[in-house]
C-alpha cells in the first residue's frame, strides 16, 4: 500500500491542508467559486491506497495521518458507490466539527485530522479498512457509514482491535447490541428497533391495518423484520405480506407487483437508494388506483436518491423516517450557527434545504463533539481510556438536543424513540419534515 | 554353355535398359499424383481450419457468456454484502455449481483483493495477481493456459467491482471434446503466441500439411490445423507399391522372355533385340515386336507384346486416383448450391448440375468459356473489378463477402444471384471456387413486397380522409397524403417520428387511442379539433379503430379523419339561423297566446253586462235596443268561443308535453264519447276498424279524431250520416283515415279548409269558428306528419292523417 504523506511543518497548516482536501473536492465536482483559502504550496493531497476513479475522487482522501503529532480520526463508509452521498454528508459533519475543534486549539494541544477510507458498502474492504486504520497509532476512533451489514461484520475486528467505533446512520439495532463486553461501538442514530415501532405506529396512526413489507435481505434488512414483526406483534396485527430482495436485484418489480396483489394499505419500505429507487419507480408504474403509499426507513435518504427516482417521486406517496431537520421555524441558535458554518464551508450551499442527507451531517458533527469531550475528560487519546470516558459523559449539550448521558454502559445508543420523526422530498428533491399531524391532513 | 553365355549377354543389355525406362515412368507417375493429392489436401487442411476456428470461437464466447451470466447473478452480489448468505446460501450454491462443460473444473469466487470467498472445489491454481489489476477495473481476464483455461470476471455492484468470479476449464479436455479428430489430424492451439495444446503427442511440424488461423473474436488464440503427410498420401503410396511390383513382374518377363527366347535362337533373338532397342530408344509403348520364327517366337513377340501394353496401361492404374477425383466430383454434384471453378483468367473450369439448372446451359457450353458469359451486362464491370480486387487482395485466404450480381439465364433473362468466392488452387494454377445461390424468388418476394406497400399508400393516398397509422407509442408509423398535407411535412419527414412533434393535443389523443385500444373496439365519429403548426384548427371527425396481430397482441391503432371544418361551420350558421327563427316563432306563438288569453277578459265584461242590460233592465229599453243587446250577447259569445278556439289552437306547440305510447284506437273511441250526443241527435253511425298504436299527446289525438269526426256529423244532409275511421300502414308511415257521406268540398278549396278561420259556408247554414281543421293540421303536424282530404262535392269527404312511424318529440 502506497501512502503520500502531507508534509506540513506547521499546525495550522494541518488545518489548511485537509481543508483544500476537501474544497478542492468540491470545486472539481461542480462549485463554481474558488477555493477560499490560500494554498500551501508543500501540501499536497494525498492518493488513495484504493483504486481511484477520477481526479474529483482523488482529492477527498487523505489515506494516512500527516503526522504521529496529530489525533487522527478515521471515516469508514461508502465514499464513491450507491451511498456515496451518505458517506459525503457524514464527511461534511466530521469536516464542520473538526474544523471548530482546531480553531478552538484541537485536542490536548493538538490538531485533530481525518483519516479517510472507502468501502463502498462491501463489509469485506470495510474489514480491511479498520485493520488499516486501526494500525495508525495516533487514531483515535473510527467513523462508521450508512451500512449496517458493512457494521455488523466488522464488529469482530473492532472488538479485537480495540477501537472505539462511531455510528452516525448505520440502524441496525445488533450493532450496538452486539454482545461484546466492553462494546466498542456508539452511536447517534436511529435504533431499527425504534425504527420498525415507530413506522408501525404511525401507520396505524394513518388508519391502515394491511400493511406489507419489502426488504433488502441483508442483516440489517433482517434487524427491521424482527423490530416491525414484533411492533405489528404488540398491536395484535401480522404483516399481510412480506417480500425480500437482494442487492442488484434484477426482479424487484415482480416483488412488488406480489405486494401490491396482496391488496395491502401500506408498504413499508426497507432498502438503500439504488434498490429502493426501483421500488418507488415500479410503484409509480401501476395505475393510479393500485398504487399504495410507502411508508420507508431512511436508508433511502442516502445517496441521489431523487435523482434516480425522477419523475416518480411526485407520483408516489412516500414519507421517511429522519431523526433531525435544519428546516423548522424554531431552530436554536446553535443549529443556526451550524447551517450558517456548512454554508460558509461548502460551496454548494446557500441555505439549509442544500444540507442534503442532514442526518448523516447532524449526527457525524454530534460524535465528533462527544468523542473531543470524552478525550478532554480523560486528558488521553488511549483508545481504552477515551471508551471510558465516553460511557462516562455526562449532561452534554449537543447540537440536536441535550443529552443527560449519551452512552451508559449498558446502552449506547444517544438517541430514543421520541427523536424520530416523518420527512418527504418536497418538489425540488429536498427532505422537509411533515409536521405530527400533517399526515392526518393528508389524507 | 553357350546358351548360358547368350542369355547373361541378353539380360545384361535387355534388363537395365527396361529398368530404367519403367523407374521413369514410375517417378513422373508418382510425381504428378503426389502433387494433384497434396492440393486437395491442402484445400481440405484450409477448410477444416477455418471451421475449427469459427467453431472454437464460438465456444469460447459461450463460456465466457455463462461466466459473465454467473457474475452477474445477485445471490454472489448480495453474499458479498452479507455475510450470513456468504457463510450458507453462497457455499452451498458454489458447491453445487456445475458449469455445463464436461471440461469443467471448477469455478472460484474471490473478493477485491482476490482473497477467496467461495468455490466449487478447494485450492485453486489461479494467480490472482496477474487478474486483478484487469478486474477490479471492471474489465475481464481470459487466459489460455497448458493446463486450464482460466475466465476471470468482475462482481459488479453501482459500476464497482467489488469480487470476481473466476471460471476455470481443463485445456486438454476442452479443446479434446470439442474437436474430434481423426488418426492423421492433428490441432495446435496456441495463446498469445505460445503454443498450449497440441492433440498430437509429438510437436515435430515436419511432416504435417498445415494451415493457420486467428479466432476473430478471441484474436489472442491462433490454432494450426494438419493432416499427417504419411497417412494423407496414403493413396500415393499404395500407387508406389503397385508401380514396384509392375516393375519387378516387368523385369521378371523380360528375363524370362530373353531366358526362353536365347534358348530358341539367336537371330529372332537379334530381331527382337533390335527391335526393343527401337522401341527403347523411341520410347514409344503403342509399338510392338514382330519376329519371325518358331510359334515359341512368335509366343515371345506376343508376350513381349503384352508386357509392352501391360507397361502402357499402367496409367491405367491411376484409377484409384480417378476414384478419389469421382468423389470430389459427387459431392460437387450433390451441392444444393450452383458452383463453378475458373482459373485466375476467369475461365470456367468446372461447373455442377445445380448451376446447370441456374442459368440453363449444358456444361459442355459453358467449360472453356470466360465466366462473363454468365454475367448480367450490368452487373459486368461490377463483377471484373471484385474478381480483380479479389486476386490483389494481399489476405486473399479469407472468404470474400457474398455479394449481390445479376447472372444471365441461357434464355436472355436476368438471374438474381447471390455468390460467395473462396480462392482454390487448381492443378494449372490458383483459381476461385464461386458458390452461387439463385435468390430469384426472394427477390420477386422484395419485389412484391414492394408492390404491394406501393399500392397500399397509392389507396391510402387516394382517400380523400386522413388516414394514420399509429403504434402503441404514439409514433406515426403511415400517413396518407391528405394526412401529410394537413400536418404539413412530407411523409418520409413524418413516418417514424413522434406524435407530439405535429400535434398539440398529442397527449390527449393518445389517451384516446389507448382508451381504444384498452376496449379493442372501434370508435367512430370523434368530432375533435386538430392543431398543426401549418394547419392551424381545424374539424375533424375522426375513426378510431384498433389493430392487433396474428396473434391477437395490440399493435396499434388506425385512426381515419374527415375534415368537416367547412361542415361544422355551416352547421354552425344553420344552428344560428334556427335559433333565431324558432325565437321569433316562439315570440309569435306567445303574443297569440298572450292576446287570446288576455282578450277574453273584457269580452267576458262586455257579454256579462250587455246579459245583465238584457235581464234586468228590458222594461226600460226599447225594442231596438232589445234586439241589438241581443245582437251584441251573441256577437260577444261568438267571439269567445273564436278566442277559445284560437287560445286551443295556440296551446298546440305551446304546451310542452312529453309524448307517450297511444292507442289510436282508444282516442278515437274516447272522441266517439264526447261526441255521443251530437251522433245521437244526427242519428250518425261512427265505425272504428283496428288503428295502430302511435307516440304523441292523448289529448290532442283525442281532439284531431273529434274535430274530424265532428265535421263528417257537421257537413252532411244525409238521413243516416256514415262516418268511418280506418287506418293503413306502410314502411315508414301509420295513415290514419275520417272518411264521411257528407256535402263533400270541391278540389279548388282543398287546401284553403286546413288555414285558420277559413270557412267556406256562411255561419247560417254550418255554425263554427273555421278553425277546427287548422288545429287538426297543426295536431298532424306536430306528430311529425301532415293532413289532407280526398273529397267530391255531393259524395263525401276522407280526410288522411300520416304520422311516422319513427316519431319523437
Amino acid at each position: 500500500m502506497r501512502s503520500n504523506r502531507l508534509a506540513i511543518s506547521d499546525r495550522a497548516k494541518v488545518v489548511l491542508a485537509w481543508s483544500i482536501a476537501f474544497i478542492l473536492g468540491h470545486s472539481l465536482i461542480g462549485c463554481d467559486r474558488s477555493a477560499k483559502r490560500p494554498i500551501d504550496s508543500g501540501a499536497q493531497v494525498a492518493e488513495s491506497a484504493e483504486p481511484v476513479k477520477t481526479s474529483e475522487q482523488r482529492s477527498l482522501y487523505v489515506s494516512a495521518p500527516s503526522s504521529t503529532e496529530t489525533i487522527a480520526i478515521g471515516l469508514d463508509a461508502d465514499l464513491t458507490s450507491a451511498s456515496a452521498q451518505a458517506g459525503e454528508a457524514i464527511r461534511r459533519g466530521l469536516v464542520l466539527a473538526i474544523e471548530q475543534v482546531n480553531r478552538r486549539g484541537g485536542l490536548l494541544g493538538k490538531d485533530v485530522e481525518l483519516v479517510l477510507r472507502d468501502h463502498r458498502g462491501n463489509p469485506i474492504r470495510g474489514v480491511d479498512n479498520i485493520r488499516e486504520l486501526a494500525s495508525y497509532k495516533n487514531l483515535v476512533a473510527i467513523v462508521g457509514g450508512i451500512h449496517t451489514p458493512v457494521a455488523l461484520e466488522e464488529l469482530a475486528v473492532i472488538h479485537e482491535l480495540k477501537v472505539p467505533y462511531l455510528g452516525p446512520w448505520a440502524a441496525g439495532t445488533p450493532l450496538v447490541s452486539n454482545g461484546y463486553d466492553p462494546n466498542f461501538v456508539f452511536r447517534v442514530s436511529v435504533r431499527d428497533e425504534y425504527a420498525g415501532e415507530f413506522l408501525v405506529d404511525r401507520v396505524i396512526d394513518e388508519g391502515w391495518e394491511r400493511i406489507g413489507i419489502i426488504l433488502e435481505q441483508t442483516g440489517w434488512g433482517r434487524s427491521n423484520e424482527e423490530a416491525i414483526i414484533r411492533a405489528l406483534q404488540n398491536r395484535g396485527l401480522e404483516p399481510v405480506a412480506l417480500e425480500w430482495f437482494h442487492w442488484g436485484d434484477t426482479g424487484i418489480t415482480s416483488k412488488l407487483q406480489r405486494l401490491i396483489d396482496a391488496d395491502l394499505e401500506v408498504v413499508l419500505l426497507i432498502s438503500n437508494p439504488l434498490e429502493g429507487a426501483s421500488v418507488v419507480t415500479a410503484m409509480a408504474r401501476q395505475s393510479e388506483e393500485f398504487r399504495l403509499p410507502i411508508r420507508s426507513h431512511w436508508g433511502i435518504a442516502a445517496g441521489n436518491f431523487p435523482d434516480l427516482v425522477g419523475e416518480s417521486l411526485r407520483q408516489v406517496d412516500l414519507q421517511l423516517i429522519q431523526t433531525h431537520s435544519f428546516l423548522r421555524d424554531d431552530l436554536t441558535g446553535r443549529e443556526e450557527s451550524f447551517v450558517n458554518a456548512y454554508c460558509e464551508m461548502f460551496d454548494d450551499a446557500q441555505s439549509a434545504r442544500d444540507i442534503f442527507s442532514p442526518v448523516g451531517t447532524a449526527h457525524a458533527y454530534e460524535l465528533v463533539g462527544m468523542l473531543s469531550q470524552a478525550i478532554e475528560d480523560c486528558q488521553s487519546t488511549d483508545r481504552l481510556q477515551v471508551r471510558d470516558a465516553l460511557e462516562d459523559l455526562k449532561a452534554y449539550e449537543g447540537l440536536i438536543r441535550f443529552y443527560e448521558q449519551p452512552f451508559p454502559a449498558d446502552h449506547h445508543d444517544a438517541l430514543s424513540f421520541d427523536d424520530l420523526s416523518m420527512a418527504k422530498f418536497d418538489e425540488s428533491g429536498v427532505l422537509v419534515p411533515i409536521a405530527q399531524k400533517e399526515s392526518d391532513l393528508d389524507r | 554353355m553357350k546358351e548360358m553365355s547368350l542369355n547373361r549377354v541378353m539380360l545384361q543389355r535387355v534388363l537395365p535398359l527396361t529398368l530404367v525406362v519403367l523407374t521413369g515412368i514410375l517417378l513422373i507417375t508418382r510425381y504428378s499424383a503426389n502433387r494433384i493429392i497434396k492440393g486437395q489436401i491442402g484445400n481440405r487442411v484450409a477448410q477444416s481450419a477455418k471451421q475449427s476456428a469459427n467453431g472454437l470461437d464460438d465456444r469460447i464466447e459461450w463460456l465466457r457468456e455463462s461466466a459473465r451470466s454467473l457474475a452477474e447473478n445477485d445471490l454472489l452480489i448480495n453474499s458479498i454484502i452479507d455475510k450470513s448468505q456468504r457463510d450458507l446460501q453462497l457455499q452451498i450454491f458454489f458447491r453445487s455449481l456445475r458449469l455445463p462443460s464436461p471440461a469443467f473444473r471448477q469455478v472460484v469466487m474471490s473478493d477485491y483483493r482476490g482473497r477467496q470467498i467461495a468455490s466449487t472445489d478447494g485450492a485453486t491454481s489461479r494467480k490472482a495477481e496477474r487478474y486483478l489489476p484487469l478486474t477490479s477495473n471492471g474489465d475481464e481476464y481470459f487466459e489460455i493456459g497448458a493446463e486450464r483455461i482460466l475466465i476471470v470476471v468482475p462482481v459488479l455492484y453501482s459500476n464497482s467491482a467489488e469480487a470476481s468470479v473466476a471460471v476455470e476449464y481443463d485445456t486438454d479436455s476442452f479443446f479434446r471434446n470439442i474437436q474430434p479428430l481423426d488418426d492423421g489430424q492433428r490441432l495446435l492451439v496456441k495463446f498469445e503466441g505460445s503454443d498450449v495444446w497440441n492433440s498430437s503427442a509429438t510437436d515435430d511440424s515436419s511432416g504435417w500439411i498445415s494451415s493457420t488461423r486467428q479466432l476473430q473474436s478471441n484474436p489472442a488464440i491462433q490454432i494450426e490445423r494438419s493432416e499427417a503427410i504419411e497417412l494423407a498420401m496414403a493413396s500415393a503410396n499404395a500407387l508406389d507399391m503397385f508401380l514396384v511390383g509392375t516393375l519387378v513382374a516387368s523385369c521378371f518377363a523380360v528375363f524370362l522372355a530373353i531366358s526362353k527366347a536365347s534358348n530358341i535362337a539367336t537371330r529372332p533373338l537379334s530381331q527382337l533385340i533390335q527391335q526393343v532397342n527401337a522401341i527403347e530408344d523411341a520410347n514409344d509403348l503403342t509399338t510392338t515386336v514382330n519376329v519371325r520364327g518358331t510359334s515359341e517366337f512368335q509366343s515371345l513377340a506376343g508376350s513381349f507384346n503384352r508386357m509392352i501394353q501391360s507397361l502402357s496401361t499402367t496409367t491405367v492404374s491411376l484409377d484409384s486416383l480417378r476414384a478419389s477425383e469421382q468423389r470430389l466430383r459427387t459431392v460437387v454434384e450433390g451441392m444444393p448450391n450452383g458452383v463453378v471453378g475458373t482459373d485466375r483468367d476467369g475461365e470456367i473450369v468446372l461447373i455442377n448440375a445445380a448451376l446447370e439448372e441456374i442459368f440453363g446451359f449444358p456444361r459442355e457450353e459453358l467449360l472453356g468459356q470466360k465466366i462473363e458469359t454468365l454475367i448480367a451486362v450490368e452487373t459486368l464491370l461490377q463483377h471484373v473489378q471484385d474478381r480483380s480486387d479479389f486476386f490483389e487482395s494481399s489476405d486473399a485466404s479469407d472468404i470474400a463477402d457474398r455479394r449481390s450480381l445479376y447472372g444471365i439465364h441461357k434464355d436472355g433473362s436476368n438471374v438474381p444471384v447471390e455468390i460467395g468466392l473462396t480462392p482454390v488452387r487448381w492443378a494449372n494454377g490458383e483459381g476461385v471456387l464461386a458458390s452461387v445461390v439463385d435468390i430469384s424468388s426472394r427477390r420477386q418476394q422484395e419485389l412484391e413486397n414492394e408492390r404491394l406497400r406501393h399500392e397500399t399508400q397509392l389507396i391510402l393516398d387516394s382517400l380523400p380522409s386522413l388516414v394514420i397509422y399509429k403504434d402503441l407509442e404514439n409514433h406515426l408509423i403511415r400517413v396518407n397524403a391528405a394526412a401529410s398535407e394537413m400536418i404539413g411535412a412530407s411523409r418520409q419527414e413524418i413516418e417514424g417520428r413522434h406524435s407530439s412533434e405535429f400535434f398539440r393535443e398529442h397527449e390527449k389523443y393518445y389517451q384516446d387511442d389507448l382508451e381504444v385500444i384498452r376496449s379493442d373496439k372501434p370508435r367512430l365519429g370523434i368530432v375533435e379539433s386538430i392543431t398543426t403548426d401549418s394547419s392551424g384548427v381545424r374539424w375533424v371527425s375522426t375513426d378510431k379503430i384498433p389493430i392487433r396481430d396474428s396473434r391477437g397482441e395490440p399493435i396499434g391503432i388506425i385512426v381515419v379523419a374527415n375534415d368537416i371544418t367547412d361542415l361544422k361551420a355551416a352547421q354552425e350558421k344553420l344552428a344560428n339561423a334556427n335559433e333565431d327563427l324558432k325565437r321569433s316563432n316562439d315570440e309569435l306563438e306567445q303574443f297569440a297566446y298572450v292576446a287570446s288569453h288576455d282578450l277574453q277578459e273584457p269580452l267576458r265584461k262586455i257579454n256579462s253586462f250587455s246579459t245583465l242590460l238584457v235581464d234586468d233592465c228590458s222594461e226600460e229599453l226599447s225594442d231596438d235596443a232589445k234586439r241589438f243587446l241581443n245582437i251584441i250577447v251573441d256577437g260577444s259569445q261568438r267571439m269567445r268561443v273564436l278566442i277559445q278556439d284560437l287560445l286551443a289552437f295556440s296551446r298546440i306547440d305551446f304546451q310542452d308535453r312529453q309524448f307517450v305510447e297511444i292507442d289510436a284506437h282508444d282516442a278515437a273511441r274516447t272522441a266517439i264519447d264526447n261526441l255521443s250526443e251530437a251522433i245521437k241527435d244526427s242519428n250518425a253511425s261512427v265505425s272504428v276498424d283496428e288503428l295502430p298504436v302511435v307516440r304523441g299527446d292523448n289529448a290532442q289525438m283525442v281532439l284531431l279524431f273529434q274535430n274530424l269526426i265532428a265535421n263528417g256529423i257537421k257537413y252532411n244532409q244525409s238521413q243516416e250520416p256514415e262516418i268511418r275511421v280506418y287506418s293503413r300502414t306502410s314502411n315508414d308511415e301509420w295513415m290514419i283515415s275520417i272518411s264521411d257521406n257528407g256535402i263533400g268540398i270541391d278540389p279548388k278549396y282543398h287546401d284553403r279548409i286546413f288555414g285558420v278561420f277559413k270557412r267556406l259556408h256562411r255561419l247560417e247554414e254550418y255554425p263554427g269558428t273555421g278553425i277546427g281543421l287548422a288545429i287538426c293540421r297543426r295536431i298532424a303536424e306536430r306528430l311529425g306528419g301532415s293532413i289532407r282530404v280526398d273529397s267530391k262535392p255531393g259524395v263525401g269527404s276522407t280526410f288522411h292523417v300520416s304520422i311516422p312511424r319513427d316519431v319523437e318529440q
